[in-house]
């Protein structure tokens, strides 16, 4: 799975009602996607879990919920190994 | 050979008045002092969804300051014989907000007939002053060779409005304020402080409470959390009890479940009854949890300075 696959599938999983069908609306903030802090948290941890990233490691200064979802996959490359697709 | 430590007494006093939100939800018509909440609609929004208060504990009495309703307590506990002046070696006072109580410590110290106790003052990690106090107090007794106890002094008050009682997305501060006294005596204490870690993520220096900052609160409470059960041997497993402030859990709940701790662990009985009163939180809910304890277990308190200070404690009771 790559990592724009993994937050997708955290997204949905996490708040049935993100819907990211089109490219435009991966430059939605994820709050504005109605991620509140624990879902976000919660999306944090899954998409963490299935890259084997440890979540200690993440820059929490640059992962928020003021990211677009496409900022948010692009914070995670720095700490995915090359073996995994972006 | 290090002593042991203990807490030897608790007490708070807080007020009896309250200050309710529906009366005061004008201060939120500009945004400016709760940059999160543009209107009221928006402040009750948050308050019903993860405080559900409908007041916080204030003190009417302008003339009624942090400082007397302080000296009151300790008096009283004086009278009571909770607290030996003689005894005293070390006093550390660890208000919320570094303005507060200016000058307390000395005053009490002359004033409570304390000549020969040190008098420190702790600040800067706000709520988790008091916890970083417990620290402080646990190495200066431990070698201390003399019986001798310390004196914890925390606090909170604010004036009877909004102003300063809005804390982010994590909680509404009420007033009150509350000592505890620590001993190195064996066989004295309601409970033994085993061990404390401390975590300050320093970039935090200019908490910008209008920002998302959930990710790095999560992993500095981890941090803290995981350090101390590491370095008490305590297992998660046999953590009986956990004390967090009377604010906005959940964050502080996902941390301790990540390190195995069972959420329905967290005592939440003064959730909803005050308010958060900075300090005096970690004094109230030890208190009222080692009141209310149904046998011998390890209490874990883990709580946070809003800019970026995370403590956790294991106190054994």
């Amino acid at each position: 799975m790559n990592i724009q696959e993994s937050v997708t599938e955290a997204l949905k999983s996490t708040n049935p009602d993100v819907v990211l069908n089109e490219a435009g609306d991966y430059e939605n903030k994820l709050r504005d996607l109605g991620i509140d802090s624990i879902q976000f948290l919660n999306v944090v941890m899954t998409v963490c879990d299935s890259l084997g990233v440890d979540v200690s490691q993440i820059n929490s200064m640059e992962v928020s919920t003021e990211n677009s979802v496409n900022e948010f996959i692009d914070n995670f490359k720095p700490y995915v190994t090359s073996t995994v697709p972006a | 050979m290090k002593s042991q430590v203990f807490v030897n007494h608790l007490d708070c006093y807080i007020p009896e008045d309250r200050f309710y939100l529906k009366d005061n939800l004008d201060h939120f018509s500009d945004g400016k002092e709760a940059p999160l909440f543009p209107n009221a609609d928006k402040f009750m929004e948050f308050v019903n969804k993860y405080l559900d208060v409908d007041s916080v504990a204030a003190e009417k009495d302008p003339n009624m300051t942090q400082a007397e309703m302080t000296m009151n307590l300790l008096k009283k506990n004086i009278e009571q014989g909770n607290i030996d002046p003689k005894r005293i070696a070390l006093i550390i006072v660890a208000p919320d907000a570094s303005e507060q109580i200016v000058d307390f410590g000395p005053r009490a110290q002359f004033e409570l007939n304390m000549p020969k106790a040190k008098v420190l003052r702790i600040t800067d990690s706000y709520c988790a002053n008091i916890d970083l106090a417990f620290g402080l107090a646990k190495m200066f007794l431990e070698d201390l060779p003399v019986p001798s106890d310390v004196l914890l002094i925390a606090g909170n008050k604010q004036e009877y409005s909004f102003h300063g009682r809005v804390v982010g997305s994590y909680g509404l501060m009420g007033d009150g304020v509350s000592i505890a006294v620590l001993t190195n005596e064996p066989g004295k204490g309601i409970a033994e402080v085993i061990g404390q870690e401390s975590v300050t993520k320093g970039v935090m220096h200019k908490a910008d409470l209008s920002k998302d900052n959930t990710l790095i609160h999560f992993q500095g409470y981890s941090e803290s959390v995981k350090a101390v059960l590491g370095s008490t041997k305590v297992p998660a497993a046999e953590i009986t009890g956990v004390i967090l402030h009377n604010a906005n859990q959940l964050l502080a709940t996902e941390s301790i479940k990540i390190c195995g701790i069972k959420a329905d662990k967290v005592d939440k009985t003064n959730l909803k009854k005050y308010g958060h009163l900075g300090t005096t939180d970690l004094l109230l809910n030890l208190k009222t949890h080692i009141e209310n304890k149904t046998g011998p277990g390890m209490v874990l308190s883990s709580n946070l300075g809003i800019n970026g200070t995370y403590v956790s404690t294991i106190f054994k009771i």
